[in-house]
Formats: C-alpha cells, structure tokens, sequence
C-alpha cells in the first residue's frame, strides 16, 4: 500500500496498522512555514539518537530556498549517515520494526528513513558451547551487522560478497549468504539462494529454521551442516570454499557444504601443532566408533559369542553378572537411557543444582545400582566409556547422530547377536554414503576417495605441506605459494 | 520406508533370538580331566564361575571353583551326564587345559581327539597334559595361592616355561592335531602330576599356607607312537628332543671341572636339520647354533687361563650331542618319532619317504646321524675366576 501524502493520515493508518500500540512515537513539528512529522517505536530505537540528530535538524530546518523541495531540504539536513527512502506502509512497517525513524512531509508520497537502532543485544563474548583451549575465543551475536563485520574484519578481500535474503511472512528476518566469489562455484551459491527464495514460512527465529528447509534430505540424523558461533570456524570454512548462511537474530551460523570429517575436526585443530592435532584426531575416530558400538558389541559378544573373550574376562564378568535379574540387552538399554536423561537434566538444570545431579547420578546410580545387583559393574564401564567417548565431539548433532544409531545397534545386537550387528553397520555405512550435501558425498574423502584432501582428514599435515584447498569444495585450489615458482618468474 | 522399517523389525523378531544366551545361565568349564574307570570314561570338569560362598560383596571378582566327576560308556555320554549334576548349562566354549590319564593315553588319544574336533563350541587352542602318576582329576583340583583357579594355573605355567626351561613343550590341541594328522612325525606331550597329597591340596588350607601342602609340578615329555603314549623321557631326553624341535631359547647345562663345575645359560639358541639319501640311505645333519654365558662357578678355576674356554666350549658340546642322542636313542628304541625326522624326509624326499614309510619306526634306526653343535661362550663375565680362586691368590700375599 504506497504511503499517503498527508502526515495525519500516515500516523492515523500505521496507528491503526498497528492496533495503537503503545510503543509507537509520533511527533510533528510545527513552524510558521513548514510541517515535519516523524515516527518511530521506541522499544526498539534509540531516543538519544533521534533527540540529538534529528530534533535539532528538524527544528533549525530554515525553509528559505523556493525552487528546493522540501522534501529535499529536509533530506539534506539530516546529519544521520544511514539513511533511506520508503514508499510503501509494509516498507515503513519493517523499517520501523527495525529500529529506524521515519520521517515525513506533506504533499510528498515518500518518506524518509533514518537508523536510529537501539542497541538490543549483548556484546561480542566468549563463545559458551564450543570452547576450546587456543585461538581466537570471540563469539557470533544476536546482532546480524556484528556479525558480519566479525566475518568482513578477518577477510578483508573485495571478493568477500554478502547476498541478502529475507525471510518469513511475519518475522521478516534477514538471511545473508556469505560466499567468497572465486572460490566458490557459482552454482552452489545460486542453488543455496534459490533454496532459500523458495522459502515460504511465516517465522524464522533461529538459524536452525533454515537449515531445516534447506537440507535436501531429511531422512538422516547425522547433521549434513554445520552450525557454529565461532566466526574464525565460519572464515576458514569460507576460505575453503564452503557458504556460511548467517541468520539474523542468532549467533550459530551454518556452513555448507559439510561432510563427515568436519565434525570429527574441531575449530582449534587449524591453531596447534599437526603431529598433535592427528593424534587427537585419531583419538576422536576411535571415539565415534567406541560411542557408536561398544555396548551393542558388548551384548551381541556377551550372549551370542562367548567363545570370542578369553577365559578369564569371561568367567569375571559372569561372576560379575551372577544374580543380576535382568538380561544382558535389557540391563545396558536401561543404563544407556539413563545416561541420555541425565545429560538432558544436565543441560537445561542451572548451574546450582549440578553438584546435586552429580550426587545422583555418580552415587545413587553408579555405585548404588551395583551393591543392589540391579546392574552388573562391567555394564557400567561400557556405558560409562561409551558416554565420554561420545562427549569428545563438539558438534551437539554428532553426539545426537551417534546417539540414536547407538540404539539401533543395540536393539539389533540384542535380537541376531553379531549377525543383526553387522547388519545395522552395513546399512550404516550405505546410509551414511547415499548422503550429499550440495553435491558433496558424505564420506568424502574417503569415499569417493580423495587422495589430495586426505591431508587434513584423519590426519592433518603441517601447514607447510598444505599447499592446495579440498579439490571437491573449490576449483581454486591454489593455498600456497610455491617459492620455487616465485624464484622462476 | 515404513515397509521396510516394520519388515527389518519382524526380521529381528522372526529370528527368535537364535543361540541366545545369557552368560549366568552358564557353567563355564575352564578344565576337563579324562580318566578311566574299568570300561568306563570318567569327565570331570572345573568349573570357575561359582559365586563366593558367603555373603561377603568385598572380593566379588574372586571366585570359587567346583570340579565334577560322571562317568559314561562314552566320553560325551559322561559329560553330558554331568549336566545331571550342574544347575546351568556348562559352557565348554573357553577352557585352557585338557588332562588325560595315563591309561588313557596309553590306550591312545583317538577317542578324546575325535570327540573335540566333532564339539564344535569347544575351542581349538587349549593345551593337552599327561597326568602321570596319578588319576587326571587331581590335577584341577589343587589350590593354588598365586592364580584364581587350578586350570589356570596349569595353562600359564606351560605356557610360561615353555622355551625356558628346556624341558617343557606346550603342546595345542591345534598342534596335536596336525601331528596326528600328518605321516612321519609323533607326539611328545608335557606330564604334569601332583606332588603330595592331593587330598590335602582340594581344602582352603593349601590356599592359606605359605608352604603349600600339595601342588602341581610340570613334568618331562611323554613319548607317543601315534596316538599311544609308549614311554616317558628322563630329563636329559626331554632336552634333546626340544633341542631338535627347536623349542628352546634358554637352557642351562652344568659341566664338570676338574675339583668342581661350571654352570652355563644359552642366551640364544636354534638347531637345524638337515636330511640327505645316499645310495639309498637316510642321513641326517643336525646342526645346533648356540651362544651361553658362564653363570655359576665353583672350585678352582681360573677362566684366564689359555684352552679354558675353549675346553669349556667342547664339553658344553659334547653335552648338548649326548643330550641329542639320548633323545634320539630313546626314539629310535620306541620307533617313535617325535622329532619329525619322517616328515622332513616326506618334504625333501618324498619318493624315498614313500618306498620305507610303512617301516618308519625300524628304518629310523639306520638313519646316519652327524650331530655338530657349535657353543660359543661369551666370556664377558664381571669375573674372570671363580671367587675361591681369588680367595686362594690373596692367601699367597
């Protein structure tokens, strides 16, 4: 709906707009020869902005020169930097919500927009839920310009481009797509924003939203992007040539195209030595598989296949299980769910009842569960070993993946033995490789195998080394200089 | 998906939980003994996994052992007899330890090889005894303070003299299998027999002793003729036939000299044999390679003195050849060839081997045996005398 030519009349629709809420602002200001009024919701400006700049503005406006518009007179005197014009209510709406003040005169069907932004968000801080022990520890905001000047202010290349994207019928929520022109392929980028155009929901509060709509196939727990708050894990991953889609309002970006490698690695890998990071990196992998196996191992060896554990572990653990009532599946089913509700009181408890879960669970269900034979103690080594080895992972949607998978295997060992467990790893693995994201395999690099990229894989190679990107993120794969070829030219 | 889902669900439960089964359903059975009674079999089996007793909770991983004994006209029948006696199911899946009785053995193995290569939930690795000199079932049942239960301790000392001692030889099922299997070799089985009174071993004293009553001793080899055992080797034979299986790395030989003796230890060790036919004679080379150190000294002797060492070094040899000797002496007298000689002859010649195999045993005799044995001393000792000699020098100042 374009706008009226009259102030009145502006100020009595968006009233009416917006059911005379009580945080909209008007204000007319009246001289002997002219008539500014302006507009603005103070919930979300700044008074001291409009005070200072566009009061004194406005007032001091000398209506001298004929052959000007007012219009233009008014649009000149204005000292705010950040300034736009508006034609349509919706216009006005959003712009108002955002924090900015209108501005309109009369007999003009155009109004002029000026931030004057409250500052809604807190600062730029450490980040909370991916901390790590060096490198860089600032964090993404709720504040979307922040954001982007985290990215902008350690890139700083013309080819850095932001495409914007706005989102959601009623949140209208700004969507940037950050890319870095030659390193990415043109393709994905215009697939991503097409995906996103496509988008038709009324609200996007989180970046989680969009990463919901945007992941092609959904059958898979295992998370096909990643979602961080570092920006330095957002810069490198654009470096390689990966997108990072920033959502406004939150401060976990996502990354894509992700494979499975990129949640094995942590953000601090780039920082430390390489003969450390690989052996952490291995450490991690045997991590996945231990969190990923061991208990349904554990029942399908322990019921099926005894003949597999030497004699002596073996006649320790039956000694251990004597008079335990439950089966072997049942017993290490009931103490894997009791991990999982732990760790789910864990996260949304405050910090001053911790100490009092802790009790609960090291005591009561540990040691307690033990004396009174409801559990055997080998059960809770698995599930204790299994636990930790699944914290190792940064990625809350790893731990969620393994989590689930975890059961299958489970329910699958307790019914076939090895068989039903070998079953559920061949259609892990299958699943696992019939997943893309943007045209990457989620096995890559290993299947399809990829030679060059298996130096920051598994293992990670001093930097020296790493003179080329991922072949299968970018085409400009060139990292690093070569100074033989320098000396050449 | 939904098909398929519920179809991998029905899948699971259609399989009805085939050989399932819980691991405190079972006995587990980590010894059999096999004597004979008469015409009868008797099996006795350890079983390990027997909860303490009293009520106590502190030493929950410790445990205590039952042995049972039933006898059948069959091996099987008699232990599946003993599921007569034993709440659970024995579980012979995982036991390290087979004793057979000397009458058995001396009847021949064939029965007790066959039942176990048929049960299939028996593993293969477990190793083979000769009880000698008393009924196989004592031996799983004396207590032993230093492991957790009889059978273990009979598997952990084989397995850790074998190579050190000289005169032991784990022997596998597996192993024993394919030296029944194959033609031109035969058996040589560790003995074990207890010493004391087994009566006094079985109760909780012999645990709480720091002399133990009754206890098990690993014994020399016993020699088989195929599958019957036909005699027992002496020490010194024992050696000699684990010199040319090559089962040794350590051994220690005790030399006389002049007033007093020397002791000797191989610190590496290995024999080659080589077989020829000549003119349609079997000839055969052993070479034994061997390094030792001086470890004991007593008497006068000064090993600085020239010859010394070397005199040390031909009678080291001339004892590891009579060791070889008696071995292959006692073969030949029972026509039993525990070294392999027929096998290698089989391998290198087998045209030969063919024409004499049935005669195996008497051939055996002729066979021209060149024994060389090659000793070196490292002479690197702190002391290059015995202490009594540098007694008697300092005497003269």
């Amino acid at each position: 709906m374009k706008i009226d030519s009259d102030i009145d009349k502006i100020f009595k629709t968006i009233n009416e707009m917006n059911g005379k809420s009580s945080d909209i602002v008007t204000r007319i200001i009246e001289k002997k020869n002219y008539r500014v009024g302006y507009i603005f919701l103070e919930s979300v400006s700044s008074d001291d902005k409009i005070s200072d700049f566009l009061n004194k503005a406005l007032i001091n406006l000398d209506k001298k020169r004929v052959f000007d518009s007012f219009y233009n007179q008014v649009k000149n005197s204005i000292y705010n930097s950040n300034m736009k014009t508006c034609e349509t209510y919706e216009d006005m709406f959003y712009y108002l919500a955002s924090g900015f003040t209108i501005i309109v005169v009369d007999s003009e069907k155009k109004a002029i927009v000026i931030e004057t932004r409250a500052s809604l968000d807190r600062g730029v801080v450490e980040s909370t839920s991916e901390t790590i022990i060096r490198g860089p520890k600032d964090s993404f905001t709720e504040n979307h310009n922040k954001n982007l000047g985290l990215i902008r202010k350690r890139i700083k290349d013309p080819n850095l481009w932001y495409e914007d994207v706005k989102i959601g019928t009623r949140t209208k929520t700004k969507v940037t797509v950050a890319y870095i022109k030659d390193l990415t392929p043109e393709w994905k980028v215009k697939r991503i924003l097409d995906d996103l155009k496509k988008i038709n929901i009324d609200a996007v509060i989180d970046s989680g939203y969009i990463r919901e709509l945007i992941e092609k196939n959904q059958k898979s727990v295992f998370p096909k992007v990643i979602s961080t708050e570092r920006p330095d894990q957002a810069c490198t991953s654009l470096l390689n040539g990966k997108i990072v889609i920033l959502v406004e309002n939150t401060p976990f970006v996502l990354i894509l195209p992700a494979v499975l490698t990129d949640f094995i690695h942590s953000p601090e890998d780039n920082y430390q030595k390489s003969f450390n990071i690989s052996f952490s990196r291995i450490i991690r992998i045997i991590c996945f598989f231990i969190a990923l196996l061991t208990p349904a191992l554990y029942i399908a060896l322990m019921t099926y296949n005894p003949e597999i554990i030497p004699d002596q572990l073996l006649i320790s653990v039956a000694i251990q299980r004597d008079g335990v009532p439950f089966p072997t599946a049942i017993e290490v089913l009931l103490f894997v769910l009791t991990f999982e509700v732990l760790r789910e009181a864990d996260i949304h408890s405050p910090s001053f009842s911790g100490s009092a879960m802790n009790v609960v669970g090291a005591l009561i269900l540990g040691d307690a569960a033990v004396a009174a034979g409801v559990v055997s103690p080998i059960v809770i080594i698995v599930v204790a070993a299994t636990s930790i080895s699944e914290l190792v992972f940064y990625d809350v949607d790893v731990i969620d993946a393994v989590r689930e998978w975890r059961i299958l295997f489970i329910i699958a060992a307790s019914f076939m033995g090895i068989v039903g467990f070998m079953i559920i790893f061949i259609i892990f693995i299958a699943k696992l490789s019939s997943l893309e994201c943007l045209g990457t395999p989620y096995l890559t690099p290993f299947s399809p195998l990829n030679i060059k990229s298996l130096k920051d894989s598994i293992i990670r190679v001093s930097r020296k080394n790493m003179k080329y990107r991922p072949t299968y993120l970018t085409k400009n794969i060139k990292r690093l200089g070569d100074p033989n070829e320098e000396n050449n030219n | 998906m939904k098909k398929i889902i519920i179809s991998i669900f029905i899948l699971f439960t259609l399989s009805g939980c085939w050989n399932y089964k819980e691991l405190n359903d079972y006995s587990i059975v980590t010894g059999i003994a096999i004597d004979k009674n008469e015409d009868r079999y008797e099996v006795s089996v350890l079983i390990s996994n027997a909860p303490k007793s009293s009520g106590d909770n502190n030493d929950s991983s410790q445990s205590q052992i039952v042995v049972y004994t039933e006898d059948g006209k069959s091996l099987f029948e008699a232990l599946k007899n003993i599921g007569l006696i034993s709440p659970k199911e024995l579980y012979i899946g995982s036991f390290s330890i087979l004793v057979v009785s000397e009458e058995i053995a001396k009847e021949g193995l064939e029965n007790v090889v066959d039942l176990f290569v048929r049960y299939t939930s028996a593993r293969n690795n477990f190793y083979i005894a000769i009880a000698k000199d008393t009924k196989a079932v004592n031996t799983l049942k004396i207590l032993t303070p230093l492991t957790s239960f009889p059978s273990q301790n009979i598997s952990d000392n084989l397995k850790s003299t074998t190579n050190l001692q000289g005169t032991i030889a784990k022997t596998s099922f597996n192993e024993l299998l394919s030296i029944l299997l194959r033609k031109g070799i035969d058996p040589a089985i560790n003995s074990i027999s207890v010493i004391g009174n087994p009566e006094e071993g079985e109760s909780k004293e012999n645990l709480e002793s720091s002399e133990p009553k009754s206890y098990i001793k690993i014994g020399y080899l016993s020699i088989f003729k195929n599958d019957k055992l036909v005699d027992w080797a002496t020490h010194d034979e024992s050696l000699g036939i684990n010199i040319l299986n090559n089962m040794i790395s350590e051994m220690y030989l005790t030399l006389d000299y002049e007033d007093g003796y020397i002791v000797v230890d191989t610190t590496s060790f290995s024999s080659k044999i080589e077989t020829k036919v000549e003119n349609n004679k079997p000839k055969i080379d052993i070479n034994v390679k061997c390094e030792a150190r001086i470890i004991e000294v007593r008497g006068n002797i000064n090993l600085e003195k020239s010859n010394v060492i070397e005199q040390l070094e031909k009678k080291s040899n001339d004892k590891i050849k009579s060791h070889i000797n008696e071995a292959i002496n006692l073969a030949i007298k029972n026509k039993a060839d525990v070294f392999g000689f027929g096998l290698k002859f089989y391998q290198n010649h087998p045209k030969y081997f063919e024409s004499v195999k049935d005669d195996w045993g008497n051939i055996m005799s002729s066979i021209d045996f060149n024994i060389n044995s090659e000793l070196i001393l490292k002479t690197k000792v702190s002391s290059k005398n015995s202490l009594e000699e540098i007694h008697n020098e300092k005497k003269d100042y």
